[in-house]
């Protein structure tokens, strides 16, 4: 009888320390958890720095000064208006059948 | 015998073994328990903070999404004196961080508990600091405006304090957008000072971010123009503005010198001169007090007026139509018409137009001119006004004037802020053009562009045409004026305005220089000026030629 009630204390205190031991090990693995996420967000904090360190050096390359003056050194001049040419409209294509149709004197057909 | 020797050797153990437990769930009831709220209270000072952040600023962009002002990570470092303790670190960080020894010597002996090193460092400098790892040598995060195209329109785009708060131009206007919250983080600290555990709070309000409707490129060339005709000119300064007269947009706003602390197209007054002779024609033809075939005698250049005063031209001219009063800009023909026009249809028609009132563009110092009560005008001052003397206008005024004719007659706001987003780049506000009214007749807005047209190809605008397009445009030459309206001896204010294409204007242009030295006329200074920044715009834009140039 004694022998058994000394058993079941021993199984109590057991469970206890089972659960101490568990209840210490979860605090741990969150704190260290807690190191990890930090480290992360610092990690990501520094990319994002050097993200916008790098868009600005972008942008401070395509400055206009810096590109008149490279362009300049290059040999190359602003075009005068007399000199420029503009490309076809988009909707010059579209509307080649009609004039076409036009010219030799035709009835455009529509598509069905 | 053994046996009861080994069970008693065995149970003494079992009992040390289960004292020490005892002992250590006492301490640990103790601890977690008895004195939960005094270790708790204790711990929490040391290690629980709450750490206050600002978010950057919001961007400001041009109206084709160009940045013009970003914020930028920046750090400021310093020494705590009280956590360095000693200076025998300091040759390491000098050589390290490529101060000058006995520059930072002399600061770490004059300076008390705090020593700054460098403020507004760059990521490089924090990068060494860091690498270092000496107790109390510290950097302090924070956000910087950064302007990428240096100079260009900074007095509208404004400054920021050292608080990262703007106390001038868009930065100050919109301060409450662009600012954005504080954000607060709680924080778990270790006995190293590592962050162990971080909230992210919310931010109240996030920072918006601002779209202009200045054109990038386009205020490029005029800064660029204007800088060159100031200096050729000998100008004291000179001033553009680009608007589309279809909406009002503003597309460029340059002045040369440029003073960070003010927006002279906005708070500048002149004597318009000819420029305005416009005006009164737009007047008198809407009244239909005239028509352009009208004729008047100019008095072969000196009509004395009184007996005191006497209206000069700067060429004789005979009998002219009131066409050519404008082509020539004939001072007699114009006063002519405007004492034939009335001063109640005159004023009326200024005040119509815009004139001596604010235009609402939003900048804090704008000025409204100088326009007196129609009652304290004489019938000298009629005279006068009608050829753009006894009147003070603001360069943004007489452009939207301008813009007001070219588009048929109708008077839009004059606007600069073209969009506002959030960060997710959803729209919270969007310009569209606002009419304040309908000024003339669409008939009577083509003839005045008509006649501009010729004072381009064949009057005092010759200078500034450009082949194979069609534009409109008036000369302007004035003395010049101090704030109060009096004149300042032989100083000259000289402007063009014009648009173009004038079968369908896109864009006016005025320009204003300031005692040019070289030349005298308008004719011989803006003009030119207006020429070069328009043949920008049209290879930039692609411009077809008019159909009828």
């Amino acid at each position: 009888m004694a022998r058994r009630k000394r058993k079941a204390f021993f199984k109590v205190v057991l469970l206890l320390a089972f659960f101490f031991f568990a209840v210490t090990w979860i605090n741990i693995q969150a704190t260290s958890m807690g190191y990890k996420i930090e480290q992360k967000r610092e990690s990501i904090n520094r990319i994002k720095g050097e993200n916008e360190r790098l868009f600005q050096k972008i942008n401070s390359q395509l400055s206009l000064e810096k590109l008149e003056k490279e362009a300049f050194q290059m040999g190359l001049i602003y075009p005068e208006p007399d000199i420029l040419v503009l490309l076809p409209d988009k909707n010059r294509a579209a509307r080649r059948p009609a004039q076409v149709a036009k010219i030799f004197n035709m009835t455009l057909l529509k598509a069905s | 015998m053994k046996t009861h020797y080994f069970q008693s050797r065995l149970l003494i153990l079992k009992f040390a073994i289960l004292s020490g437990i005892f002992i250590v769930l006492a301490r640990l009831f103790y601890l977690q328990v008895s004195s939960h709220k005094k270790l708790t209270s204790t711990a929490g000072k040391e290690v629980e903070r709450t750490i206050l952040e600002n978010s950057p600023r919001g961007l400001i962009f041009d109206i084709n999404s160009n940045i013009l002002s970003t914020s930028v990570k920046a750090w400021d470092c310093y020494i705590l004196k009280k956590y360095f303790k000693s200076a025998k670190k300091l040759p390491e960080v000098s050589r390290v961080l490529n101060i000058p020894q006995n520059v930072l010597a002399d600061k770490y002996k004059n300076f008390y508990a705090y020593v700054p090193i460098k403020r507004n460092a760059d990521a490089a400098f924090f990068e060494k600091v860091k690498k270092l790892k000496i107790r109390g040598l510290q950097c302090d995060e924070k956000y910087r405006r950064h302007y990428p195209n240096n100079e260009m329109i900074r007095n509208i785009l404004g400054v920021v304090n050292s608080k990262n708060e703007g106390i001038s131009g868009i930065e100050l206007i919109f301060n409450q957008l662009l600012r954005g919250g504080k954000r607060k983080r709680g924080i778990l600290r270790d006995a190293h000072g590592r962050i162990i555990y971080a909230q992210s709070s919310r931010e109240k309000s996030k920072p918006l971010n601002i779209f202009l409707t200045l054109d990038k490129n386009i205020q490029y060339f005029c800064d660029s123009i204007l800088k060159k005709f100031v200096k050729k000119m000998k100008a004291d300064m000179g001033m553009v503005l680009v608007q589309n007269p279809q909406n009002g947009f503003i597309y460029a706003a340059s002045s040369y010198p440029m003073d960070i602390n003010q927006i002279p197209v906005f708070q500048w007054i002149y004597e318009p001169g000819s420029t305005f002779k416009t005006i009164t024609l737009s007047a008198a033809l809407e009244t239909k007090t005239v028509t352009p075939q009208d004729k008047f005698y100019c008095e072969n250049g000196r009509w004395q007026f009184t007996p005191k005063i006497a209206i000069h031209d700067h060429e004789p001219e005979k009998t002219l139509t009131v066409s050519e009063i404008i082509e020539k800009s004939s001072n007699i023909g114009c006063a002519k018409i405007g004492i034939k026009l009335g001063m109640e249809k005159l004023y009326r028609q200024i005040k119509l137009f815009g004139f001596g009132a604010e235009t609402g563009i939003g900048f804090y110092g704008e000025s409204g001119g100088i326009l007196k009560p129609m009652k304290k005008y004489r019938r000298i001052d009629l005279a006068v006004m009608s050829y753009g003397h006894a009147i003070a206008v603001t360069p943004i005024q007489m452009i939207n004037a301008y813009s007001a004719i070219a588009n048929g007659g109708n008077l839009y706001e004059p606007k600069i802020i073209y969009k506002i987003t959030d960060s997710e780049k959803k729209s919270v506000y969007e310009a569209r053009k606002i009419l304040i009214r309908k000024l003339l007749q669409k008939e009577t807005a083509e003839k005045v562009k008509d006649i501009l047209v010729k004072v381009v190809e064949k009057g005092t605008g010759i200078k500034a045409q450009i082949e194979g397009y069609s534009i409109a445009g008036k000369t302007g030459t004035s003395k010049k004026i101090d704030e109060k309206g009096n004149y300042l001896t032989n100083i000259n204010v000289t402007s063009f305005v014009g648009f173009f294409p004038a079968e369908n204007p896109r864009y006016t242009i005025l320009v204003i220089l300031d005692h040019p030295r070289k030349y005298y006329y308008a004719s011989e200074t803006a003009a030119p000026a207006f020429r070069e920044i328009a043949k920008k715009i049209i290879v930039l834009k692609g411009i077809t030629k008019s159909r009828k140039s």
